[in-house]
């Protein structure tokens, strides 16, 4: 369908007036004097009555102003050609800023270049009564310009975008859309990506999408995974996984840096949508860095690192109350544990603690002090109704027949669902239920967790069941955990991982580039949503910590460049549609064959009448 | 090293040598009353026999075949053919559209031309040149003889200017207006008027004049390179005419130069005349070999 912008400007067809006015009192020929015009006006006396366009071809020079002016009232008009239905008044274009559409393509240019080209022509198409409102999809989707038909501002917004290194959350970013739309209401939306989102998106759309593809396949290989868990000869194992696209081959090289310094490396064959898994050994700890060198063409470099910091290996200092024979025996039994007197990291006693210094608490037949109007304790026998086997201090323990020789019951007047429900609400969560009441309750905490067995284990039969040792072995990895010395990962570019602090604490972060921000804990102690927008080491400092986090790209998507061509938002499936405008502007080529044109007029008005054997007389 | 000086600037002396031995051939015998070398149908005192005829009180004796009447018994009378002199009229068309590309001045050197053969051949040589301004456009009166050969070339060389005003057509009847005799015309012009070029060349051949037409043409009208748009001129008239897309209408335009040609060869054809194109950039001695060859000159 063919409309125009500005109809009004067709009143400049007027000018053809003058045009055909000046054109015959100004019409210039060049003056030719030959012997005779005998001949030549049979000439034309032949021709006349032969060709009945001769007449017309006598003036070719008007017809080619009055085309050029045709063309050039014509480009005034700003006509356009729309692809789709009726225009919309308002339309917000989402543009995928996500890690993925930095990558280029042979020619160098990057997706999110052909997206602003796509876009930029949308600009250009913009009806004057249409506006139009950009949207950047990235880990945090921004609004970049409200609803304006102000193509300055708009141009301007898009000009700005870069490709993050992240992520994006298209979902979000739709979430946000539909919330502008109860303000300016719209039928239509945008989305311009490479295709490489979710699928399906968890999100109703109370709209109308299209949904714009740009880029097409190329060669990629990037680091998907980096993690490092802790060996039982105090070294770290360093895992890494490297994924490839549809397009990639070759060999590539990963390199292992730590505290800057080569350390190892390791060389892979990539594979087309393949994937690799490499190791390191890491002695000690120290700031480590995984590069990825592809031989040939990489489309996306931010893929290629990924950092992690990985803390010096202690052994884990365990402090049991004499009182507690099994369990120091049990516990000695474990590797890389220190029985300690002072400064433990785990603490066992056979009642309330109150050392905060230690990750893990373990109180063995006490009731915390929260809990004493809850529970009540007596002569009689518990038996374990259920538990949590999914919870790690858990894993693998089977407590299926144990005898407790003691009675353990909620409260007279309180119910089991009402008991557990309101030992929640003070912070302590049942892991093992009894007949009764609660066998074993835990408490996380700033720092650390509690846990506290109701019942005297001298009193049941846990010290000589199986699972007594994998039980002590749990509590060991827990506390490693709980100081962050069984596993690191390298956190996804976007947010930092959350953390606890004290409530209320205020929390430095230094960026890779060494920017540093503040970041104030809740209420709950925990510091979360910290920008980390760019990999490497962001570290933290402040409220008693002293802590440095990795971060990565490491996301599988984003590295094999995986293309959706069909968006499936719940139940609605669109079609991607050809990367083209909704409206596409024809001024430019009429303004190009008015110019065309224009250079043909010139020619046919300059171009030498007579070559060579006639004289010009003067005019 | 000894130079001999040239006798006109219209024709090396090479030339003139070359062209006393030559004669402009008729095809019909067209003579003037006056006494020549020319041979009339008519009887007359020429060596040349033509019959026999009885004889009549007063005729002359000297006339009488004697041995016929010795044989016969009769007198009969020899009677011979008649010399008569005869015109060569060189008529120069001086209008504006000779003055193109040496038009002029080719037309002046096959004037000298014809003027050498004709005053070496015993004809009574007259140059014609109509501007509309001169009174007398007769610049040579007839004249018989060689030695009139330095004021042919005087008034030939006189003819400097192509400023007339007069069409050829008019010309031609300022010929028979002004002309006495009879004899050969010899025509050098472009033939290009937009007049009735055919009235004039049939009074002239219904006056006893055979005509040679010479067209002399320049290389623009032989093969114009004309393109695009144009305001052509007339040089003679000023009249304008525009012209588009020239280029396309040189096919046309050939046609039609083609056309006038064979329509002025046919009628000299009918009218036993003859018509020959020289191109002004042609020799003019290449021109009389051509001529030669085509049996105008002997």
């Amino acid at each position: 369908m063919i409309g125009a912008h500005a109809v009004a400007a067709a009143w400049l067809a007027l000018l053809a007036l003058p045009i055909v006015l000046f054109y015959f009192l100004k019409l210039r020929r060049s003056r030719l004097e030959l012997p005779s015009l005998a001949l030549w006006r049979q000439v034309i006396e032949d021709r006349r009555v032969n060709s009945p366009f001769q007449r017309l071809k006598r003036h070719l020079l008007l017809y080619l102003q009055l085309l050029m002016l045709a063309l050039i009232v014509l480009a005034a008009m700003q006509p356009f050609l729309h692809s789709g239905g009726a225009r919309l008044e308002r339309v917000p274009v989402l543009i995928d800023v996500s890690a993925s559409m930095g990558a280029r393509a042979d020619g160098g240019a990057t997706r999110l270049d052909e997206a602003k080209k796509l876009v930029a022509g949308m600009i250009d198409a913009q009806a004057a009564d249409q506006q139009l409102c950009l949207i950047a999809v990235g880990r945090v989707p921004r609004r970049l310009t409200g609803f304006t038909d102000d193509r300055r501002e708009l141009t301007r917004a898009l000009e700005s975008l870069a490709p993050e290194e992240a992520a994006a959350d298209v979902a979000a970013a739709l979430h946000l859309a539909q919330a502008m739309g109860r303000a300016d209401p719209f039928q239509r939306a945008v989305l311009v990506s490479d295709g490489n989102v979710p699928d399906p998106i968890d999100v109703d759309l109370a709209f109308r999408m299209d949904y714009r593809l740009v880029g097409s396949g190329t060669a990629n290989a990037g680091i998907t995974a980096c993690s490092a868990r802790r060996r039982s000869d105090r070294a770290w194992e360093l895992m890494v996984a490297i994924e490839s696209s549809a397009d990639a081959s070759g060999a590539a090289t990963l390199a292992l840096l730590v505290d800057g310094e080569p350390a190892a490396t390791r060389d892979l064959l990539l594979t087309p949508g393949g994937a690799d898994r490499a190791s390191f050994r890491v002695e000690g700890g120290g700031d480590v860095e995984v590069r990825l060198d592809v031989q040939g063409f990489d489309a996306l470099a931010v893929d290629d690192r990924a950092f992690l910091s990985l803390p010096a290996l202690k052994p884990v200092r365990v402090a049991v109350a004499a009182s507690l024979p099994a369990w120091r025996k049990a516990m000695s039994a474990q590797p890389d544990v220190e029985i300690v007197a002072s400064e433990p990291d785990i603490v066992i006693a056979d009642g309330i603690t109150g050392d905060d210094r230690a990750s893990l608490r373990v109180a063995v037949g006490a009731v915390p002090a929260e809990l004493t109007a809850l529970v009540e304790r007596g002569d009689g026998a518990s038996s374990v109704v259920d538990y949590q086997r999914s919870h790690p201090l858990l894993a693998h323990v089977v407590l299926d027949d144990l005898v407790v020789a003691q009675r353990i019951a909620w409260a007279p007047g309180i119910g089991e669902n009402n008991g557990e429900s309101a030992a929640e609400l003070l912070g302590w969560r049942v892991l093992v239920h009894g007949d009764r009441g609660p066998l074993l309750v835990a408490h996380e905490r700033a720092g650390g967790a509690d846990l506290a067995l109701l019942f005297h284990t001298d009193r049941s039969t846990l010290p000589f069941r199986l699972g007594f040792p994998v039980l002590i072995g749990n509590l060991v990895a827990h506390a490693l955990h709980l100081r962050g010395q069984d596993e690191i990962v390298c956190a996804p570019a976007g947010t930092l991982p959350a953390l606890t602090v004290a409530p209320g604490s205020e929390v430095t972060v230094v960026d890779p580039d060494g920017a540093s921000a503040s970041a104030v804990a809740g209420p709950d102690g925990a510091v979360v949503g910290v920008a980390a927008p760019r990999a490497g080491f962001y570290r933290l400092s402040g409220a008693g910590i002293e802590q440095v986090v990795g971060v990565g790209l490491v996301d599988t998507r984003e590295s094999r460049l995986t293309r959706v061509d069909t968006l499936r938002v719940r139940e609605v499936a669109v079609d991607a549609t050809p990367a083209a405008p909704t409206e596409r502007g024809l001024w430019r080529a009429l303004a190009a064959a008015a110019l065309v044109i224009a250079l043909i007029e010139w020619w046919v008005a300059h171009r030498r009448p007579l070559i060579g054997n006639a004289r010009a007389v003067p005019t | 090293m000894t130079s001999v000086a040239r006798m006109t600037t219209l024709l090396p002396n090479e030339l003139i040598a070359r062209l006393e031995r030559l004669r402009v051939q008729a095809l019909r015998r067209t003579t003037s009353r006056g006494r020549g070398d020319h041979l009339t149908g008519r009887g007359g005192a020429s060596v040349d026999f033509v019959d026999f005829r009885d004889y009549a009180p007063g005729d002359d004796l000297r006339f009488v075949d004697w041995n016929v009447f010795s044989r016969l018994g009769r007198p009969y009378l020899k009677l011979y053919k008649l010399e008569e002199e005869r015109h060569l009229a060189i008529v120069v068309d001086v209008s504006r559209s000779m003055r193109f590309e040496g038009k002029l001045a080719k037309a002046r050197e096959l004037a000298a031309a014809f003027a050498v053969m004709g005053l070496h051949g015993d004809d009574r040589v007259g140059v014609w040149a109509v501007d509309g301004t001169t009174k007398d456009p007769q610049r040579l009166r007839p004249a018989r003889g060689r030695q009139f050969l330095r004021r042919a070339f005087a008034a030939l060389e006189g003819v400097t200017e192509a400023e007339g005003t007069v069409p050829i057509e008019r010309a031609l009847e300022e010929l028979l207006n002004r002309g006495r005799g009879r004899g050969v015309v010899v025509v050098l012009s472009d033939f290009l008027t937009a007049g009735d070029l055919t009235r004039s060349l049939n009074l002239v051949a219904a006056a006893g004049w055979e005509p040679l037409l010479v067209q002399i043409l320049g290389a623009s009208e032989l093969d114009p390179e004309l393109s695009g748009d144009a305001r052509l001129v007339d040089s003679e008239t000023g009249e304008e005419l525009d012209v588009s897309a020239a280029g396309d209408l040189l096919a046309l335009y050939h046609e039609h130069r083609l056309a006038h040609q064979r329509r002025l060869a046919a009628w000299c054809a009918r009218r036993q005349g003859r018509f020959v194109d020289a191109p002004a950039s042609e020799d003019t001695g290449a021109i009389v070999a051509r001529l030669r060859r085509a049996g105008w000159l002997a």
